[in-house]
């Protein structure tokens, strides 16, 4: 039991920096468990006095009076035990919510390739499941496991004034029955956590194949999709049943240690009454205490238990707050005020591994000119503007926005000045107004509807009954992947940034709205640097620069006018049959 | 559906497992009465009531015996329970995963983290009648034998005990509507913080992108802080629960005492009778039962909403599907060939979503045999809602499917391969191989697979894979480009051979060579027909007729030549491009 009390800084830091600030609330529980606690040791000895009076025969008075002692304590002490419940969840729930909050502002800085590895319904395991497991580390274990060995220690020691014998054999019977408890609970515990990640298998595949039902039911794939999750729940509930066995069968042993105890205890008794050292009373008092503390040995082995599983939940929320990102933000550096300049020198980055994605990329974009990005689909293309953001760091080479590598610079104050629009955009359940201003609630509603002005999308936003309160159902629902373009925009209007990068921003626009956004686009980009991602040619008649990336090398780059004369460029090559599209 | 008819269906699913469970429920409960008789014998002894002599060291004996038996039959009853827990538990969510696939998928539905949540949470606590039935029989057996007990040591005695324990069954009943709305809150509240950070992480690249994390966690807190009362609510309330429980068991011990003192004073009942009263007052039987009983009823509440958080995943008529062994209506399942298609008809489908009330209306088409048919119009005009209609992942409102001038009915069960398969705009990788991506299970020609593959014009990026087809991709896996999930989804359209391709614009992620090489290996499979979403130039030159939406309206349709004449709508379509 007390290797697993060992890992007593890890606890400490944790109670310290989320349940300490909430002590006023810590005393009130510790005040309501402690006077509950007395009452408690007080109880059974009501009942002694009882049955020794009532033994001796006489008086009724005497008998009167015990009762109604042992009504008013036991009512008293119900009430104190319930407020302390209630003290205690709602202190759990506070210091959670504190560190659930941590965690998920953790989690959102991690970079890219840590999200890649953990899908959302992994971590949602950790930041709710494991969580939530804390919430009764936070709130009971501590104080119960702390007021339960203080019973513990009060009983042993009342019957120990009483009879030492009754003392000492009390003291074995806890002990025994501890040992036991502890020791079923580490024979389960693997197993419960084998049963748990089970658990998490079934709910990840949950979780994919609903974001999936459409593709699952036009591929006419539900019957073998139910097949499979029917293969995944048979191994979570063998995984279930196999933990569940054990901990009963440890539970058997403890509760067989505890009734061949109490038994023992029985005869200890009678042995004693026969000597005359006690009262029949006293042997009815010390089962009541004896009754007590089965339920204190369970409360505190259970907590010893809920600490085990709490720790493995310790561990692995701190292993989460643990992971550095890769990307580390660390700079100080400010890139200079205005439209920013973009640097690629000898830039080589690959997602896994050695399958290189881009491999000595080179180009230089000036403040304020526009550069129109092209290449085949996996090209790389998407690759630089993730670069340019820091969302990914390059293993070779170095990348400058402003003159400044993007490394010394803060990610928020880089990100701060640059906007993006991504080839899927990512909306989320809540109002327009959320999935437009990211839940930044300093932005007001003129603001917003000014940005949306410039877009030129008044109407658009109207055609909604409830305008910016209109609620989006969870990914996006009601919008087209036009639409949620257009929500996108209007997020990097509201930003205002100095470099602006538009990946395939037009993409899934119908010719008509793409033809109005793309003239909202080209105010904006008016002052500032730009990126443009386009696979199609019309998209980039107005860059001033062209790079062409092919395989995730450099294969042509120069002003656009220059390129579009040269009659040997690639550019021309592909206006020639971009425009073929176009003309014929 | 009922709880009640809910859990009469899964009893009678596996009856043997619930007469089992019961049998032992009342073994439990019974076996733990012989301690009490035998503590009686004991008492009597050290006061003299009866002979304390050598006997005593059998009774502590027989005492020790019954404690062991007592954790036998108790043990094995948990262990019944647990059996019949998890087969139910497995039986109602298989079949809720059966159902939910074979709806039409893209009704409005709560998000992702929320069905994950009714999956494992709500599934466990719908349940719950199941189990305590069995053990509500065990607790009403072992109590009319306790009663009996007592009864025959002494009836005033044992009628008096009954008082606070009717006053307690009172309080309970009061309390009982409370639970309904807390749980329903408490799960409500819970299920928009899980929702919410499941969103979040899926969103993670905006919010990066936009440096709003701080914002984004203030918003959950605000969320967090009101899952937070309506939890201390309900531990409050199941306190009250356990506060009732603890007052009827330290009443009815209280009441025993100030009864029994004048017996007792007048000899009529002895000490060990005392202990036996008590000891019965303590344990199983007696004053548990209106805690037991109060809980089981919290409980019951806590299932009725569970069970209607399950049955909202489930169209409505369809509620046995829950718990019917055999699916009424498999998903979507791939249905034997039906006849080849000559012509493919749409009369007068309309969709409204409800809450918006956008959607389609009287759209009707025809296809020919062989034929290439392209949809368009703004955005917002209603194209993929007319794809999803036709395909009845959205419900009709109205209007007809016609197959060879046969109405298909009801479209999500016929609209599936081999009849017709579809690509959908942002289509979904799974976390499985690129071969399992594509195939889904399906058991087809060996050779099948690479011509789909070819086909897609995937073979160039299997190529780079590090393991080819065997490479895992999806959110666990290798990350593929827009364009190359697109295509993995075309090939997962090819590979099933059906008569009707149905694309959303499947080229907006591709670039335009790749798109190019695209429809030349489409156009070369004869006898094909095709409904596309495109805007593409090269689309509508191929078309053999373009049909425009308005507003969900079909404004034109007709050749290229004769809509840029005819269709001022058209023309801006056309040109707006340039």
């Amino acid at each position: 039991m007390l290797s697993s009390l060992r890992p007593v800084g890890v606890y400490a830091g944790l109670l310290g920096r989320y349940v300490a600030p909430l002590w006023a609330r810590v005393l009130l529980l510790a005040g309501l468990l402690g006077t509950a606690l007395g009452l408690q040791l007080v109880h059974p000895q009501i009942v002694r006095d009882f049955v020794d009076a009532a033994q001796q025969g006489g008086e009724v008075g005497p008998l009167y009076a015990a009762g109604a002692l042992y009504l008013v304590v036991g009512v008293v002490y119900m009430v104190i035990l319930t407020a302390s419940r209630y003290v205690g969840g709602d202190l759990g729930w506070r210091a959670n919510n504190r560190l659930r909050a941590d965690l998920v502002l953790h989690v959102l800085r991690l970079d890219l390739t840590f999200h890649h590895a953990h899908p959302p319904g992994e971590l949602l395991e950790r930041i709710d499941g494991d969580v939530e497991r804390l919430a009764e580390f936070f709130s009971q274990l501590t104080v119960h496991l702390l007021f339960g060995f203080v019973m513990i220690l009060g009983v042993t020691a009342v019957l120990w004034v009483e009879d030492w014998r009754l003392g000492l054999g009390v003291a074995v019977f806890v002990a025994a029955n501890l040992a036991v408890h502890v020791y079923g609970q580490r024979v389960s515990a693997p197993r419960w956590l084998a049963s748990r990640e089970r658990s998490a298998d079934v709910s990840s595949y949950v979780g994919e194949r609903m974001d999936g039902i459409r593709d699952i039911q036009t591929s006419g794939a539900g019957p073998y999709e139910v097949e499979r999750f029917d293969r995944l729940v048979e191994a979570e509930i063998a995984a279930d049943s196999r933990a569940r066995f054990f901990s009963i069968a440890a539970g058997s042993v403890s509760d067989m240690t505890y009734g061949l105890g109490l038994s023992a205890i029985v005869g200890l008794g009678a042995y004693l009454v026969a000597g005359d050292a006690i009262s029949a009373g006293t042997v009815m008092m010390v089962m009541l205490y004896v009754l007590r503390l089965r339920g204190d040995v369970q409360q505190v082995s259970r907590d010893v238990d809920s600490l085990n599983m709490a720790s493995a939940s310790i561990q692995r929320v701190r292993d989460m707050l643990d992971v550095q990102p890769s990307i580390r933000d660390e700079g100080r550096s400010t890139p200079p005020a205005g439209p920013l300049s973009v640097e690629f020198d000898d830039v080589r980055f690959a997602y896994h591994g050695d399958n290189w994605v881009l491999e000595d990329v080179s180009f230089a974009l000036r403040p304020g000119r526009v550069l129109g990005l092209l290449g085949r689909t996996g090209s790389g293309k998407t690759t630089i503007s993730r670069l340019t953001f820091r969302l990914y760091e390059a293993q070779h080479g170095a990348v400058r926005v402003g003159g400044v590598p993007v490394g010394d610079v803060g990610l928020d104050a880089l990100r701060g000045r640059l906007g993006m629009v991504t080839q899927d955009v990512q909306l989320f359940r809540g109002s327009l107004r959320d999935n437009i201003t990211l839940f930044d609630e300093t932005v007001d509603d003129a603001t917003v509807l000014g940005a949306l002005a410039e877009l030129g999308l008044e109407a658009w936003v109207e055609s909604f009954g409830d305008g910016l309160d209109t609620e989006l159902a969870g990914g996006g629902g009601q919008l087209s992947a036009g639409e949620a373009q257009l929500v996108a925009m209007a997020r990097v209007f509201l930003k205002d940034p100095d470099l602006v990068i538009l990946d395939e921003a037009s993409s899934r626009l119908d010719p008509a709205t793409d033809a109005m956004v793309g003239r909202a686009v080209w105010r904006l980009l008016e002052g500032r640097t730009g990126i443009i991602i386009a696979h199609r040619l019309g998209t980039i008649r107005r860059v001033d620069d062209v790079l062409i990336i092919d395989s995730g090398r450099v294969q042509e780059h120069g002003e656009r006018a220059a390129l579009e004369a040269d009659g040997s460029s690639r550019f021309r090559e592909l206006l020639r049959s971009g425009l073929e599209e176009v003309l014929a | 559906m009922s709880l009640g008819r809910f859990a009469i269906r899964l009893v009678l699913w596996r009856p043997a497992l619930f007469a089992l469970a019961s049998v032992l429920a009342i073994g439990a409960n019974a076996v733990p009465l012989l301690g009490g008789l035998i503590l009686r014998e004991i008492f009597d002894a050290f006061t003299g009531s009866a002979e304390m002599g050598s006997g005593i060291w059998g009774l502590v004996a027989l005492f020790a015996a019954s404690q062991a038996a007592t954790v036998i039959a108790e043990r094995s009853y948990w262990l019944s329970e647990t059996w019949m827990d998890n087969a139910l538990w497995g039986f109602v969510r298989v079949n809720l995963f059966r159902t939910v696939m074979g709806r039409p998928a893209a009704v409005d539905r709560p998000s992702t983290g929320d069905i994950i949540d009714r999956f494992s949470t709500d599934a466990e606590d719908a349940l719950g009648p199941t189990y305590l039935l069995t053990r509500f029989v065990g607790i009403a057996v072992s109590l009319v034998v306790a009663l009996y007990v007592m009864a025959s040591i002494n009836l005033t005695l044992t009628l008096f005990t009954l008082a606070p324990i009717a006053v307690m069954v009172l309080v309970t009943r009061f309390l009982r509507g409370y639970f309904h709305s807390t749980r329903q809150a408490s799960r409500e509240a819970s299920g928009d913080v899980t929702g919410f950070v499941t969103e979040m992480l899926g969103a993670v690249l905006a919010i990066q992108v936009a440096s709003t994390q701080r914002q984004v966690v203030r918003r959950m807190g605000v969320l967090a802080d009101r899952r937070r009362r309506e939890y201390v609510r309900e531990i409050l309330l199941d306190s009250m629960n356990n506060l009732l429980a603890g007052l009827s068991v330290r009443a009815v011990v209280g009441t025993v005492m100030l009864v029994s003192a004048g017996f007792l004073v007048a000899g009529e009942i002895t000490i060990g009778d005392f202990v036996l009263f008590v000891s019965y007052s303590m344990g199983h039987a007696l004053s548990t039962f209106p805690a037991a009983t109060g809980r089981m009823l919290a409980e019951l509440r806590r299932s009725r909403v569970s069970l209607d958080r399950l049955l909202e995943l489930v169209a409505e008529g369809e509620e046995e599907s829950l718990v019917s062994g055999t699916p009424a209506r498999p998903p979507g399942a791939a249905q034997p060939r039906p006849p080849v298609l000559e012509r493919f008809e749409v009369r007068g489908l309309s969709y409204a979503y409800p809450s918006t009330g956008r959607g389609i209306h009287d759209v009707d088409l025809s296809l020919e045999r062989g034929s290439f048919t392209v949809v368009t119009g703004r955005i917002g005009a209603g194209k993929t809602t007319l794809l999803e209609t036709i395909l009845g992942l959205l419900p009709a409102d109205g209007g007809r499917v016609l197959w060879n001038g046969e109405p298909v009915e009801p479209l999500y069960e016929h609209m599936v391969p081999p009849r017709c398969a579809y690509t959908p705009q942002v289509p979904v990788l799974f976390s499985e191989t690129v071969r399992e991506n594509v195939l889904l299970g399906l058991e087809t020609r060996p050779e099948a697979l690479d011509e789909a593959v070819q086909m897609a014009v995937l073979e160039p990026d299997v190529a780079t894979l590090k393991d080819g087809l065997d490479t895992v991709v999806g959110p666990r896996g290798v990350r593929l480009s827009g364009g190359q999930v697109q295509r993995t989804a075309a090939a997962r359209m090819f590979v099933r051979e059906p008569d009707l391709l149905i694309f959303d614009d499947l080229s907006s992620a591709l670039d335009a060579e790749t798109e190019q090489q695209l429809w030349e290996r489409l156009f070369t499979l004869p006898d094909t027909t095709s409904l596309v979403v495109s805007h593409r130039r090269a689309a509508y030159r191929r078309a053999d007729q373009i049909v425009v939406l308005s507003e969900g309206r079909v404004a034109a349709r007709g050749k290229l030549d004769e809509l840029l004449e005819t269709s001022e709508e058209m023309r801006r379509l056309w040109h707006g491009d340039l």
